[in-house]
């Protein structure tokens, strides 16, 4: 017999042998295949609690980490040889955010070669008065001043500033923190001394 | 038993057996062979939602039973090599042709896969192929192979002229 036919009709011969009790296999099949189903759904809602849980773990202290984060990179020459300096403010605006966080009084804002902001407050204000940034491009002026608490924004501020005969502007662009939209705004800034 | 299960049961009922038997041929143990054929179903069951929208879901399980059966054959030929001298392979009984049957056994596990799709199930190299996931050149080689070791161990000649000695 040739070994093509041999093949063919042993194979099928062997093969025909096999007849599986279906009812039997259908009924274990779907048994199994319903646990493994529920298995995976519970699989699938671990998971999704296990992304909540961390995102609520994990997330007040990435938030607070963004929000002490530096603005971004160190600002241009540009910036720091004609802004760098200290300018000085008296705040008498009655805005709400300023009387809530008593921010009335006398002002001075540094900005140091580095990008770094520091403020000399009123003795009222209870704020936090260092670990600020800034970033100056071309006429563009961005900081996180009072991100830490007067603020309680991610967001940096953006605004237009101007200086001429010493006399320091800002116009907001951008900015959603009354109380430093309020210092930053409210009188022109009067230049002390270059640093 | 829901709409889903129902029209999981037929496509079931149409297509056990034939897979059963096809990894019947690549593991040579009834048992085993169905327990495979069941896995594979299961996996089927389990993703039914998406596959059941292939052009041909029994193509898809049909895939999976036979990796399934040539990954259970490979590691119970290692398993059999390495117990060789311990106990002798036991072969199952009542085969029409016993000597065919062993020949098939005395294949590797691909090469099996490939006689038995293409002998039993008339499958071209091409379907033999996608249903092995490979290229249709090491199907080709896979049945090639196969032919001549059984020509040899047949003690026959293949139709391609190939002599057994």
């Amino acid at each position: 017999m040739p070994l093509e036919r041999r093949l063919r009709d042993g194979m099928q011969r062997e093969a025909a042998n096999l007849a599986p009790d279906l009812p039997a296999r259908l009924e274990a099949t779907l048994r199994d295949g319903r646990r493994r189903g529920r298995r995976q759904q519970f699989r699938t809602a671990l998971a999704f609690a296990t992304v909540i849980l961390g995102v609520v773990l994990l997330g007040p202290p990435v938030i607070d980490a963004l929000r002490r984060a530096p603005v971004g990179a160190s600002p241009s020459p540009t910036a720091a040889t004609t802004l760098t300096g200290s300018y000085a403010t008296t705040l008498a605006s009655t805005d709400a955010a300023v009387t809530a966080n008593r921010m009335q009084g006398d002002w001075t804002i540094g900005f140091g070669s580095s990008g770094i902001l520091t403020v000399t407050t009123p003795s009222s204000f209870t704020g936090t008065r260092s670990g600020y940034s800034f970033q100056v491009t071309g006429d563009q002026f961005r900081t996180d001043l009072f991100g830490a608490d007067v603020c309680s924004t991610l967001l940096p501020g953006t605004y237009q500033w101007n200086l001429v005969s010493g006399q320091l502007t800002f116009t907001l662009v951008d900015d959603t923190c009354p109380g430093r939209v309020a210092l930053l705004t409210s009188a022109s800034w009067s230049a002390i001394a270059p640093q | 038993m829901d709409a889903t299960e129902a029209e999981f049961s037929w496509i079931f009922h149409e297509e056990f057996a034939s897979v059963a038997r096809t990894a019947y041929l690549i593991l040579h143990d009834r048992t085993t062979a169905e327990d495979v054929a069941q896995e594979a179903f299961t996996r089927l069951f389990v993703n039914w939602a998406k596959i059941s929208h292939y052009e041909r879901p029994g193509a898809w399980v049909r895939r999976v039973a036979i990796r399934l059966a040539v990954r259970h054959a490979q590691r119970e030929r290692i398993r059999v090599a390495l117990l060789r001298w311990v106990e002798p392979p036991q072969h199952e009984t009542a085969a029409h042709d016993p000597d065919l049957m062993s020949a098939i056994q005395a294949l590797p596990p691909q090469q099996r896969a490939a006689v038995a799709l293409h002998y039993l199930e008339d499958r071209p190299v091409a379907e033999i192929a996608g249903l092995m996931s490979c290229s249709p050149a090491t199907a080709k080689v896979h049945l090639f192979k196969a032919r001549k070791r059984l020509a040899l161990l047949l003690h026959e000649r293949d139709e391609e002229g190939n002599d057994a000695a």
